[in-house]
């Protein structure tokens, strides 16, 4: 059921990913950042977002690309529950109906 | 959420900002799943048991790096590889801890240190969002933890939930592509 060579993979995989997560607030967690720092770490989650979910954004079907239209469409009027509902329906819908 | 919500939750005490951080985070989690059924899915194609699967989602927690690492799955697996990936992949975490770190200096650190296991993309962005505008309220403590780890304990749950049922019905489904 566990694989030793598995099982050693995946705890270093979860060693450094711990170590990821701690690592930002160790290093400053007894900072004074100066204007510009700050300026530069308010701006940081938003470029973060951005990088997270532009990947899927790249696509060469047809039905992704205006599932994102109209995801991006009802973001921008429509609460996140029913914004993430439009989206996978319109995924769903428009791979069906337009095969790549 | 209006500001005279948030105060009202913060006075109803721990169970009431624990429950506001999961039901944020629900139009999330519909998000989530397809996504752990796929991974699921496909770590049982590469033959990763059923216990391996949890075993990797649960301690692991992050689901970027995890694609990424059953991409490369081999038997046995490149261990320094894999390793190395995930810290690519994972290395926006940093980031996001510092961006984080101003909002957790009232925090005792042997809160800090175990929260910060559950900062996945979603938590952090929602703890932060929730932070920024409580700060923005004149509320105190801006960084309601239980709020955060409401929302974090709903996305870990649902991760390690639907991975294994990915899992366990992706034999039955056949080859399943992201």
């Amino acid at each position: 059921m566990i694989d030793p060579m598995a099982l050693l993979t995946i705890v270093l995989m979860a060693g450094v990913t711990y170590l990821t997560r701690i690592g930002g607030y160790v290093v400053l967690r007894n900072r004074v950042l100066s204007p510009r720092a700050t300026a530069v770490m308010e701006a940081a989650p938003g470029c973060v977002l951005i990088s997270v979910i532009a990947p899927s954004f790249v696509s060469r079907h047809p039905g992704d690309l205006l599932a994102l239209a109209v995801t991006i469409l009802a973001a921008t009027r429509l609460p996140m529950l029913p914004t993430v509902l439009v989206g996978i329906a319109a995924t769903g819908l428009l791979r069906h109906i337009l095969p790549l | 959420m209006t500001t005279a919500d948030m105060t009202s939750s913060a006075r109803g005490g721990s169970s009431a900002e624990l429950w506001r951080g999961v039901t944020s985070c629900a139009p999330v989690l519909f998000g989530t799943i397809p996504y752990a059924l796929v991974l699921g899915a496909q770590a049982a194609q590469k033959g990763l048991s059923v216990v391996e699967v949890p075993l990797m989602t649960g301690l692991n927690f992050a689901g970027g790096s995890e694609f990424a690492a059953i991409q490369l799955w081999t038997s046995p697996p490149h261990i320094l590889l894999i390793v190395a990936i995930t810290f690519l992949v994972n290395s926006r975490h940093l980031l996001m801890g510092a961006a984080l770190a101003p909002f957790l200096r009232e925090l005792p650190r042997r809160k800090v240190f175990p929260a910060l296991f559950l900062m996945c993309d979603e938590s952090w962005a929602l703890g932060l969002a929730d932070a920024r505008r409580r700060f923005e309220a004149g509320i105190f403590p801006a960084f309601s933890l239980r709020y955060y780890l409401g929302a974090a304990l709903a996305m870990y749950v649902t991760w390690v939930v639907f991975t294994t049922t990915g899992a366990l019905l992706g034999p039955l489904l056949g080859d399943v592509q992201a």
